[in-house]
């Protein structure tokens, strides 16, 4: 105990925070065990000297006596494995487990720097094997605060030994005991596994980092004394003062662009009137990274599930679009057997080998088979038509792709015989190689009979025609010879009669004879109107010329009759393309009907060009101040001939053919014949003719 | 040749405009390209997609880990603030690797810009600005023209923070000094070259006075009170110390709420703390 | 409720308004102690920083003082007066941030 330098003992245990002046050594060491295993809360704590120069190991204070004996046996069992020795050789803490009674016992072997050539081993006995790691940060904290006390209050008792001893060598001990002091501080900080940093806030310089910090931030602890914390910190304070958490991120950026994430912790003490700011961080990129990769990893994740979901979606709308396609392809395939199916014609798909590949309905009817006889089966008639027809014919239609076509007498299963049509093409593939044939049969007896009734009745129809004309040509000679024999008789007769009575019988055969000549003639005429439709010669009109024809031949009627004829005609305005023979005798039966039939008054001819609803038309007018026609005979007097017989009744008969001709010719012109009457004032009949008939446009142009 | 003269013909040879903001501008003006078919560009480069991810996921923008895929925070933030994010992320990839020289480095660089990006988008929000989807982006690029300097000219550069240093003056007032020019229109020249909107050209150009017509009137403004409150927090290093005076004309143009800064302080600090931890470290 | 102060402006004669502990949370020091010139002594050992004492009126004047004399610090980075409303705030922010940062200096 003696070799005890009370001095060191006073510098490791000032940091206890107890009152130094007012203890004895041995009491504070006592106290300062007690603190320390209070802070680190374990069992006991114990305190060792170790000489270097003497190589004695002595025990110097425990924290709690009573367990002074425990602490032998355990000294002596670590003395005896070496493990004290290790601790002290390599300076670095150890840790033991110790089994004693099935009890496991956990210790902490620290080393601790002490000036004079001293070691101190403290030997901490703890409740369970790990410091909390809380406890530690903190404690290494504590550490760093107390030891800087612990140089100041050094340096204050050097400056009261210096003014009341004036021995310069004890002046230069006491500097180097301060040395000492802060070797040993040094020493404490750098053992941690975490960086330190501390900074006089007045100068906001560094004043010292650890080993852990300088490696960290990569300079040399030269280097770092005097920069600034901004040098190597991006961010080096937590967010609000209000509700400060104990640890934050930090962020170290290094001079080569580097960033290092670190948990840190921020804190200051106070001497005097300075005070010291401590960092303490430990490297938190590993951490950092780990966190970063689980994101990531969770991000790579999201980012599949995202995309197989949209792949899922896609590929589903594309299948339910397939499953719609198909369905509608099916229908439609349906829609398409059902109308094969029941199809009236028959229809074939055949194996280029001849063989029945599929049939409807329609065939087995035809053929009068039933389905198993069909299906794989050769058709009847398939040698039947490749008999019938050149065989060159038949390959080269069919390899062109063309329908082979054929009519063909068939014989029905029970005999029958009856007609049928077929077709045959060819089925390609993509190549063009011939896969399948495509046959059509329809059954055509009956259309074949219907077709020949045809035939005969176009046949009688012509030789009838053919009658008819033969009949007209040939009027003339059968009814006009006998008649002008009678006719001229009659005129005979009529001069060697003397007798009244006889004469007016013969005036009615004379009369009766005339209207039948007359009759026969309007007939003729009508045949020549038909006969001359062909014949249709289209000239432009001088309208001057018919009006001359025409007074020619009635002038002489008229002044007979005392009746006046008026002209509206402006012969120059009067345009139009038709056929002038049969429009003159269109005008001529018109004119003898105004002139029978008008006793006094006026018979006007006019003519003019107009334009109705765009089309050009020309207009010819004969009206008279004649008897008039009755109303109800006015609607049929126009289809007269067309009603046939009838048209020639009594009824008609002062009227005759002349309007049923006029109208003919009015139609054949492609114009229009319109009459207005009214009994007892007169008649106007008004021609419409196109400029040009349509069956003459062509012509003309 | 003067010094400014090859310090421009130097910059001149200034990288392309990150291709990603070409391809996604394009598409954004295409109203064909539907969103999915923007977060499947986005995605195509897992890394920088993973980023923007975590930087949407931020605090700052509003889903603390709410989003799980580019297509929700298209959805959450829009298209345009995501382009945004995406261009942000990628200039400052492009840069950041420079050596530090003098007092400064392009991290501490980039550190202050997020700083200013945070309080300038800070500020867009409170002023009722409708759009702030550029008001970050304008953060990150109002000292593009230093960043430039740092990389182009950094021997010259070293010049200009010791001159400031020396004579305590704005990097700006040094710059004009020793250059005869300053970062705002080096970095006009970039924003030109790489034909950014007008917005942000303004941003770049004015900054410094916090003066710009109409169309940029706000956002110059609000980079201006930004870029002295950052360097009131101390966000990052802008390559002085000192604070300048604001022009006291945009205070006419941005009126804040009362006590923005004192109450908005602790998220402001949490906001630039986080950001620069989720942008700067890989 | 007691005002929080810093130890340099803990005076005799104060009365602590609740317990001081150590980090562990353990007890060092019952509250509503009187403090005596040997408690001051024992609490910058322990390394305590601030205190929660029962408010008085020179306790308050004396933390003030505190704030006023760092804001001081920071005079030489504005180079100009707060003119508005807003300007003041930016101040009380730079204040605050002062504070909170404990180191709010230049680069070297």
């Amino acid at each position: 105990m003696n070799s005890i330098n009370s001095e060191v003992l006073h510098s490791i245990f000032r940091f206890t925070a107890i009152d130094l002046k007012s203890k004895s050594i041995d009491q504070i060491v006592s106290d300062g065990l007690k603190l320390f295993c209070e802070l680190a809360s374990c069992n006991y704590s114990a305190l060792f000297l170790f000489d270097k120069n003497t190589f004695e190991l002595n025990f110097y204070s425990i924290s709690n006596f009573e367990f002074v004996g425990e602490l032998n046996s355990t000294f002596e069992k670590f003395t005896d494995e070496g493990i004290i020795s290790k601790a002290i050789v390599e300076g670095e803490i150890v840790e033991e487990m110790v089994v004693k009674n099935k009890i496991e016992s956990f210790f902490s072997i620290i080393p601790l720097n002490v000036p004079n050539g001293m070691i101190g081993i403290v030997i901490i006995k703890k409740n369970s094997s790990l410091l909390q790691q809380e406890n530690l940060l903190f404690y290494l904290n504590g550490f760093s605060i107390n030891f800087a006390l612990l140089l100041d209050l050094s340096l204050t008792n050097i400056a009261k030994e210096i003014s009341s001893k004036s021995n310069s060598s004890s002046i230069v001990n006491e500097f180097e005991r301060v040395n000492f002091d802060y070797e040993f501080l040094a020493a404490v900080l750098n053992s941690t596994s975490s960086g330190i940093i501390l900074i006089d806030k007045q100068t906001t310089q560094i004043i010292f980092g650890n080993e852990y910090a300088l490696n960290l931030l990569a300079v040399n602890s030269k280097k770092i004394i005097g920069t600034k914390i901004t040098d190597y910190f991006l961010i080096h304070t937590s967010i609000a003062s209000s509700n400060k958490p104990e640890t934050f991120d930090g962020l170290i950026h290094k001079d080569d662009g580097t960033l290092i994430p670190v948990l840190m912790k921020e804190s200051s003490f106070r001497y005097e009137n300075k005070t010291i700011l401590i960092y303490s961080f430990v490297d938190n990129s590993e951490l950092k990274r780990y966190e970063s990769e689980l994101q990531k990893a969770h991000f790579l994740l999201e980012q599949r599930v995202e995309v197989r979901t949209e792949q899922l979606l896609d590929s589903n709308s594309r299948l339910v679009q397939e499953i719609k396609n198909r369905e509608n392809a099916e229908a439609q395939l349906l829609k398409f057997m059902w109308v094969v199916e029941q199809n009236p014609i028959g229809i074939l798909i055949l194996e280029t080998n001849g063989q029945i590949r599929y049939a409807n309905k329609k065939y087995g009817e035809i053929v009068g088979e039933t389905s198993d006889k069909i299906l794989g089966h050769f058709p009847q008639f398939f040698n039947l038509a490749i008999l019938n027809i050149s065989k060159d014919n038949f390959e080269s239609k069919v390899s062109k792709g063309e329908f082979w076509k054929s009519e063909i007498l068939n014989t029905r299963k029970g005999g029958e015989e009856f007609w049928m049509s077929l077709y045959i093409a060819p089925i390609a593939d993509t190549r063009g190689v011939i896969i399948n044939y495509f046959v059509l049969i329809e059954e055509i007896t009956e259309k074949k009979q219907v077709l020949d009734e045809l035939v005969n009745a176009k046949l009688n129809a012509e030789q009838s025609n053919k009658f008819k004309s033969y009949l007209l040509a040939n009027m003339s000679h059968e009814f006009r010879t006998p008649l002008i024999s009678i006719l001229g008789y009659a005129q005979i007769l009529e001069n060697e009669v003397e007798d009244d009575e006889h004469r007016e019988m013969i005036d009615v055969i004379k009369q009766g004879g005339n209207r039948l000549l007359k009759t026969l003639d309007g007939m003729l005429q009508l045949s020549d109107i038909e006969a001359r439709k062909i014949s249709m010669k289209p000239e432009k009109i001088n309208f001057e010329q018919i009006v001359d024809h025409i007074a020619d031949k009635y002038l002489d009627q008229i002044q007979e009759k005392g009746i006046e004829l008026k002209l509206n005609v402006k012969f120059d305005e009067i345009f139009f393309y038709s056929d002038l023979e049969l429009l003159q005798v269109c005008l001529f039966h018109i004119f003898d009907n105004a002139i029978k039939f008008t006793n006094s008054g006026i018979i006007a001819l006019g003519a003019e060009n107009i334009s109705e609803d765009g089309v050009k038309k020309v207009d010819i007018t004969v009206s008279d101040t004649g008897i008039g026609i009755e109303e109800e005979k006015l609607s049929h007097i126009l289809s007269a001939f067309h009603q046939g017989d009838e048209g020639l009744t009594r009824n008609y008969e002062g009227a005759g053919l002349g309007l049923t001709i006029s109208n003919r010719i009015v139609e054949l012109l492609d114009g229009k014949l319109k009459i207005f009457s009214r009994q007892n004032e007169g008649t106007k009949i008004t021609i419409e003719l196109p400029i040009i008939p349509a069956a003459f446009q062509q012509k003309l142009v | 040749m003067t010094l400014s003269e090859k310090i421009i013909n130097r910059i001149n040879n200034i990288p392309t405009l990150p291709t990603i903001y070409e391809t996604l501008s394009n598409a954004l003006n295409d109203p064909k390209v539907s969103n999915q078919k923007i977060a499947q560009i986005i995605s195509s480069d897992q890394s920088s997609a993973f980023k923007v991810l975590k930087v949407a996921n931020s605090p700052f923008f509003g889903f603390r880990g709410g989003v799980d895929t580019i297509s929700q925070a298209i959805m959450y933030l829009g298209t345009t603030e995501i382009r945004n994010i995406v261009f942000s992320l990628s200039i400052m990839k492009m840069f950041s690797k420079e050596k530090k020289i003098a007092g400064l480095s392009p991290i501490e660089l980039w550190a202050h810009s997020i700083g200013v990006g945070i309080l300038t988008r800070s500020i867009g929000k409170v002023i009722a600005e409708p759009k702030v989807e550029n008001y970050f982006l304008a953060g990150i690029l109002h000292d593009i023209g230093k960043i430039l300097l740092l990389q182009f000219a950094h021997e010259e550069y070293n010049e200009v923070i010791e001159y400031a240093e020396k004579n305590n003056c704005l990097i700006l007032q040094a710059e004009q000094q020793i250059f005869g020019f300053d970062h705002s229109r080096i970095g006009y020249l970039l924003a030109e070259k790489w034909r950014l909107p007008q917005v942000l050209k303004d941003v770049i150009l004015y900054h410094s006075t916090g003066i710009s017509n109409d169309s940029s009137r706000n956002i110059v403004a609000a980079v201006h009170i930004a870029d002295i409150s950052a360097r009131v927090l101390k966000f990052g290093f802008a390559g002085d110390n000192l604070i300048p005076e604001p022009n006291i004309k945009v205070w006419e143009q941005i009126n804040l709420p009362q006590s923005f800064f004192t109450t908005n302080y602790d998220k402001f600090i949490d906001d630039y703390n986080q950001t620069v931890q989720t942008i700067l470290v890989d | 409720m007691g005002k929080t102060i810093h130890i340099d402006s803990l005076q005799i004669g104060m009365v602590l308004a609740e317990p001081v502990k150590n980090k562990f949370n353990q007890v060092l020091c019952s509250g509503n102690l009187t403090i005596e010139d040997k408690h001051i002594k024992l609490f910058k050992t322990w390394g305590i920083q601030s205190i929660s004492v029962t408010e008085t009126d020179t306790a308050n004047s004396d933390s003030e003082a505190v704030i006023n004399e760092d804001f001081s610090g920071l005079k030489k980075f504005f180079s100009w007066e707060p003119r508005n409303e807003a300007e003041i705030d930016l101040f009380k922010m730079a204040q605050k941030r002062y504070n909170d940062l404990n180191i709010w200096d230049a680069k070297k």
